[in-house]
């Protein structure tokens, strides 16, 4: 008996060793960030209630937190790599600002962020954009149905004559030639094309759009799967070299310049951003004379274009791969987020939200930021808002 | 031809025939003797057919009959070296003094690694030029798969690994490369007989495939040519014989196998290349000479995983020698038949691509030739010799594919300058097209030697000639559907070609040449002089730079040992040599002819959305692209150079400097033209005729290359090789080579371009007018240890080669960016770019900036390897070889001048191969 009690007890102790102990879990580690905020020098609003969301790239967990009087917020998060985005709303003039890819990795970090003024459109805004082309029913690849819709968001009558549209020259997934020009929040167009006319020549009425197409024919014709016909297309731009065709029933748009002698068609998987301005047509070389740009590409090729400033542009979309931008081609305060495609020849477009309804017209949203502004993937409905 | 070049040329034919009328009894007949003798082999005693005797200071020799007996007639009293070998035998070496008639019994025995020598390197040939020799044994050491890879034998070029991927273009005492060498570069056969590239026109530049394989105005593609039909390969880089023409680098001159040999099969493998080898050489019964025989057959593809692509090449040779007696005299002659094929075929995945694509290449060569030798041995002739051949080459690319020019594009279909209306291809076509090329050679070379002396000790060789060559291309050219174009979406449009129609490339030319040997006490001298002119018959008079001229080529070679005495006990020699020369390449038959440009301007393009209204307008124009003031690319050399040898160590070392300024390239020529455009402003809803459209007229810029001698190579460098005996207790012999070359390639004529852009509306209407084109300077020094161990006991021979690359410099050469001038529409002559244009708002776009990085010096750092290589005997029949390159390599890391951190990696290589002799 005494043996068997003392086995037990010796069988006890050990079970209970063996379990008393715990592995270590790994402690998680929190940071206080502290997030300051720079406001531009003609900022004459309150400093509070810049609201700061904040993403963790690898785990995507996120978060919001509002500045105090100080301009300043503090919010505790794990160690790991957070992108930062301020924004605040003060009447027409929208502030926005990024940090991406912070480290945190210590017990307190500072991040500052600077604000900059984000204009909202009052006038025109990107619709939409369709850039990713479509297969044909041979499996081949197509892109000639590639067009751009611009959209009326404003309440008065609008003319379109010197709209001019652009794409910019760096690519969002590679690394930048131009930065030098973001960084005076100006902008590189790879082409320039503009539509013609004296000035009151092309009206489009509030809730109406126009749409530059690449060819101005129904393309469901010569190609079952395409999902648009723009055979009714406003605009067409037109390349004067044998790839390219000039519908005559579309007048053609003005090709200012172009950074290459070959056709013009947007980026199938949309690495890039786009955007528009409105000058006189009889002003536009003039102006962009005034307006030149040179930089040396990594190969030693230099190259020379034009930098539109920032403060000129009505309306800029930037587009990425789904899972983000390498690099941005906007300044900020152009544009803070993206959109995007999955993959080029779906025959899907990316198409901004629509906010609300106003006295019979639809009013889009637009807060200078795609990512939230603009719906990816979106089936192309030129001319009708998708509710 | 300038009132300069002729002096020169006639400077050096005065030189020479001074020599010849120099004072001495030159034609004494008592004052030559005869040699003669039978060649046997040592083991067996048995008669050697068709050995070579050969006394090479004064170059004459002969061949032993079926009896093995010889017989050389002329000779003058003296001192001479004679050299008696065939192949399978190691040879033997005499220097004789030759007071009266001699006869002489010789013994050759048989290579084996047996022996108490035996030799793996490449040896200088001769005493003056640079020539460098590789025999047999040396070659198959190597082990190559193609006589590209002999060359790794010279000083100063890199490992090869012996794979058939890609084309093999030669490189000479260069670092980088440049396709006027490879194209400069003459491949020799027997006779003199050339290999040539001259009428190849088989390319077009859209097509991604034929890019690859493309050796117009390349030269011959190195892995052609199998090297287990010759004997040995000599290596000129330097400055030839007068002998030899229409090169401006260099030359390789090979010896076909012949003659009895054993039968031979050879079976090679490593990661990419399989091939095969079997020959054997036959003496025929009674005096009917002896026939050799070989047959290759080579598979290479890029990588082991890959079967869609492969690369076979099949070859073929017949070598027929006999030696028959004309007027009593010896008169050797021979057949010589050379076949090779290549195919070239990708298929594609049909998972992948489910329409038909296919490719094929198909090329086929044969090369018959026949030569003589009469050895006629009087005073006034010794020897006259006689080579012809033809050589026949089809070449047919055909190729199957579906073309989808993305959306609906215009095809125009005129051959004729003009307006007229053009058709819509459709979406999407199936279509093929085949080009046939059938380059064709005819060459014949007379040549004459004559030996006497001049003095004591002083001979002559003289040694005199012509040749003509003939080539054209008899082929279809280029041949597809007008109405569905392969490549209706390329920025070059085309049309189908005959190449047939086009006239044929003529070259006729005479040399001279002296070779003086004198020996003076203790020293001895030998210098060559000859000079070469060369005419281009048959030329069209619109070419004003070669119709009706004569091109001299000087070339002089000499030698000079210093003394002979002892040194740390041991026989020591010092000579020095040195050489000037020019060597010409003619342009080949597409820098002559190349094919029109042809502009095809769609002047409307009316894409109504109605189909059956649509209206296509075309402005077509044909421009002439072929340069009427092209020039050949005069290469000229010189060289210096000092050789020591001490007991058996040798050491030479060679300065260099070539320059070139009219290598052939193409450059980009702009001009501008107006033409007609229409639009209307109104719609029609019927089919519109031109006539109701409004005219405007519009001027724009076109472009089209040109062939012109616009290429600038210097080179310059210190080549060294430095040999020692065998180190009895290590069993190993050391030779060092290697090489410095500094190159640098730029441009002899101003090159014109502009950006590509659309600008103000317009395609841009400027062309800048620049100095520069990215031309580089290159340089690299190298050496190349060699631990040659042969352990006769073990019958094995193998190679330790350490392989340093001490660095390789990249330079551009430096630019401001502004052009030196501009041209553009609606003006009829460039015009200054001032100092203000830089900063006009259109004229700025030509001005080129540059990153302050984009002209420093890119410096790859040291790159170490060690390479082996071993040949084991295991019978006397069979023999196992094998070679591991790069067993070991490192290289540090580097920065590139853009500050881009780099590392050199290189993996191993290697090949093993067995060879059977019965």
């Amino acid at each position: 008996m005494k043996q068997l009690i003392k086995k037990t007890a010796l069988l006890s102790i050990i079970f209970a060793t063996m379990f008393a102990c715990k592995p270590d879990e790994p402690e998680v580690l929190f940071s206080d960030v502290t997030i300051e905020v720079e406001f531009p020098e003609d900022y004459t609003d309150s400093k509070s209630d810049v609201v700061i969301q904040w993403e963790n790239i690898t785990n995507k967990t996120s978060g919001e937190v509002k500045t105090d009087n100080d301009g300043k917020a503090t919010v505790k998060v794990e160690y790991g790599n957070y992108n930062f985005y301020a924004s605040k709303k003060a009447d027409a003039v929208f502030y926005q600002g990024r940090m991406d890819n912070c480290a945190v990795s210590l017990e307190t970090l500072l991040v500052e962020i600077k604000l900059s003024a984000s204009y909202v459109s009052t006038t025109w805004v990107i619709k939409e954009v369709y850039f990713s082309g479509c297969k044909t029913p041979a499996d081949k690849n197509y892109f000639k149905d590639q067009y751009i819709e611009i959209y009326n968001n404003s309440n008065e009558t609008l003319y379109a004559d010197g709209l001019i549209f652009c794409k910019s020259y760096d690519n969002t997934m590679t690394d930048n030639n131009w930065d030098q020009y973001k960084e005076k929040s100006e902008v590189v167009p790879s082409f320039i094309f503009q539509v013609p006319g004296s000035g009151k020549e092309h009206a489009v009425e509030p809730g109406k759009s126009i749409i530059l197409a690449d060819q101005g024919i129904n393309h469901k014709q010569d190609n079952a799967n395409s999902p648009v016909d723009m055979s009714k297309a406003d605009f067409e731009w037109y390349d004067d070299h044998k790839l390219d065709v000039d519908v005559p029933e579309v007048p053609n748009l003005i090709k200012h310049y172009s950074s290459s002698l070959s056709i013009s068609m947007l980026h199938t998987r949309g690495y890039e951003g786009y955007y528009i301005l409105q000058i006189p047509v009889a002003e536009t070389q003039a102006f962009l004379d005034t307006h030149p740009a040179t930089t040396t590409m990594p190969n030693g090729k230099s190259v020379t274009s034009y930098a539109i400033p920032a403060k000129y542009i009505i309306d800029a979309v930037q587009c990425a791969a789904p899972e983000g931008y390498t690099s941005t081609v906007f300044p900020t305060m152009l544009d803070a987020g993206y959109t995007y495609c999955d993959a080029a020849w779906t025959g899907k477009c990316v198409q901004r939200k629509f906010e609300k309804d106003e006295n019979g017209r639809a009013i889009l949203q637009d807060t200078n930021n795609s990512t939230n502004d603009f719906m990816p993937n979106a089936s192309p409905s030129p001319r009708v808002v998708v509710k | 031809m300038t009132n300069k070049k002729w002096n020169k040329a006639l400077l050096i034919l005065c030189t020479v025939i001074l020599f010849i009328l120099m004072p001495g009894k030159l034609f004494s007949q008592s004052k030559k003797v005869c040699f003669s003798g039978i060649v046997k082999d040592a083991e067996k005693k048995e008669p050697i057919a068709f050995a070579s005797i050969f006394l090479d200071d004064l170059q004459i020799g002969a061949i032993s009959d079926e009896k093995g007996n010889f017989r050389i007639n002329g000779i003058p009293k003296g001192v001479h070296n004679v050299s008696i070998s065939f192949l399978g035998y190691v040879p033997q070496k005499i220097q004789f003094n030759f007071v009266s008639d001699t006869t002489l019994q010789v013994y050759l025995v048989v290579q084996t690694l047996e022996l108490d020598e035996v030799s793996v390197i490449a040896t200088p040939k001769g005493k003056s030029g640079s020539a460098i020799l590789i025999d047999k044994t040396t070659m198959e050491f190597i082990q190559p798969t193609s006589l590209s890879d002999i060359m790794q034998l010279l000083p100063g070029q890199l490992t090869q690994d012996g794979t058939l991927t890609g084309r093999a273009q030669i490189t000479s005492r260069q670092a980088g490369d440049n396709a006027n060498t490879a194209l400069g570069t003459a491949i020799v056969g027997d006779g003199g007989v050339p290999l040539s590239n001259n009428a190849n026109l088989q390319n077009i530049p859209v097509d991604m495939r034929m890019r690859n394989r493309n050796t117009v105005n390349r030269g011959v593609d190195l892995r052609m040519l199998s090297t287990d039909h010759i004997e040995t390969a000599e290596v000129v880089q330097g400055i030839p014989s007068a002998e030899y023409g229409d090169l401006s680098s260099g030359m390789i001159l090979s010896k076909a196998k012949s003659g009895k040999q054993p039968l031979e099969m050879r079976v090679k493998a490593n990661p990419n290349v399989k091939l095969f080898y079997v020959g054997k050489g036959v003496n025929l019964p009674g005096k009917w000479g002896a026939l050799h025989g070989g047959l290759d057959y080579t598979d290479a593809r890029p990588s082991v995983r890959e079967t869609l692509s492969a690369y076979k090449r099949y070859s073929m040779q017949l070598n027929y020698t006999n030696i028959a007696i004309l007027a009593e005299k010896p008169l050797q002659f021979g057949i010589k038949m050379l076949y090779m094929g290549t195919l070239d075929a990708t298929k594609n995945d049909p998972d992948l691509t489910p329409k038909m694509d296919t490719y094929k290449a198909t090329y086929n060569r044969m090369q018959v030739s026949g030569n003589w030798i009469w050895r006629v041995a009087k005073p006034w002739l010794n020897s006259l010799e006689h080579s012809i051949s033809y050589d026949y080459t089809q070449d047919v690319t055909s190729r199957m594919l579906t073309v989808s020019p993305n959306g609906v594009v215009p095809l125009p279909t005129a051959e004729t300058d003009g307006e007229h209306e053009g058709v819509y291809l459709p979406a999407e076509y199936f279509t093929s097209y085949k080009m046939t090329g059938v380059p064709t050679a005819f060459f014949s070379q007379l040549k004459g030697k004559n030996i006497f002396s001049s003095g004591k000790n002083i001979y002559h060789v003289l040694n005199w000639g012509g040749q003509y060559r003939h080539e054209k291309n008899r082929g279809k050219g280029f041949e597809y559907d007008l109405l569905r174009p392969p490549y209706p979406t390329s920025s070059t449009s085309s049309r189908p070609r005959r190449f047939n129609e086009i006239p044929a490339l003529q070259n006729l030319s005479v040399y001279i040449e002296d070779k003086v040997s004198a020996s003076f006490g203790k020293n001895n001298m030998e210098l060559i002089a000859g000079v070469r002119f060369t005419h281009m018959p048959g030329i069209g008079n619109r070419f004003v730079d070669l119709h009706q001229k004569w091109f001299p080529e000087p070339r002089i070679n000499g030698w000079w040992q210093l003394s002979n005495f002892q040194c740390l006990g041991k026989t020591t020699v010092i000579a020095l040599k040195g050489g000037y020369g020019e060597a010409i390449k003619f342009p080949t038959l597409d820098m002559l002819h190349p094919e029109p440009d042809y502009l095809d301007h769609i002047s409307l393009n009316y894409y109504s959305q109605k189909q059956a209204n649509a209206l296509l307008w075309i402005t077509t124009k044909t421009n002439e692209r072929s340069n009427p003031a092209l020039k050949p690319n005069r290469n000229r050399k010189a060289e210096l150079g000092l050789n020591i040898q001490v007991g058996k160590s040798k050491l030479n070392v060679l300065c260099f400097y070539e320059k070139s300024s009219e290598g052939f390239q193409y450059n980009t020529h702009y001009y501008w033209y107006e033409v007609n455009k229409y639009r209307s402003d109104i719609l029609f809803d019927y089919k519109p005729q031109i006539s109701e459209f409004q005219v405007y007229k519009d001027s724009l810029l076109d472009a089209y290359s040109v062939p012109v001698n616009g290429e600038k190579v210097i080179k310059k460098g210190v080549e060294y090789i430095f040999s020692t005996p065998v180190i009895k207790p290590l069993a190993t012999s050391i030779l060092v080579n290697g090489a410095y070359y500094q190159t640098v390639y730029d441009e002899s004529l101003p090159i014109m371009s502009r950006p590509s852009i659309i600008q103000n509306g317009k395609p841009y209407r400027y062309v800048g007018v620049y100095g520069w084109n990215r031309g580089k300077t290159q340089s690299r020094f190298n050496t190349n240890v060699w631990f040659n161990t042969h352990l006769k006991k073990y019958r094995l021979i193998f190679t330790t080669k350490l392989q340093s690359l001490w660095f390789t410099h990249y330079t551009t050469l430096p630019f401001s960016g502004v052009p030196i001038a501009y041209f553009g529409v609606g003006m009829d002559k460039p015009q200054e770019f001032t100092e203000a244009d830089k900063n006009d708002p259109t004229l700025r776009f030509l001005v080129q900036e540059f990153s302050s990085s984009f002209f420093k010096t890119t410096k790859q750092p040291l790159q170490i390897g060690i390479d082996l290589k071993a040949t084991k005997e295991i019978t006397g029949e069979l023999r196992m070889s094998f070679y591991v390159n790069r067993l070991m390599f490192c290289s540090p890391l580097y920065y590139s001048n853009l500050n881009t951190p780099l590392k050199i990696r290189r993996t191993p290589y290697f090949g093993i191969e067995i060879e059977i002799k019965l």
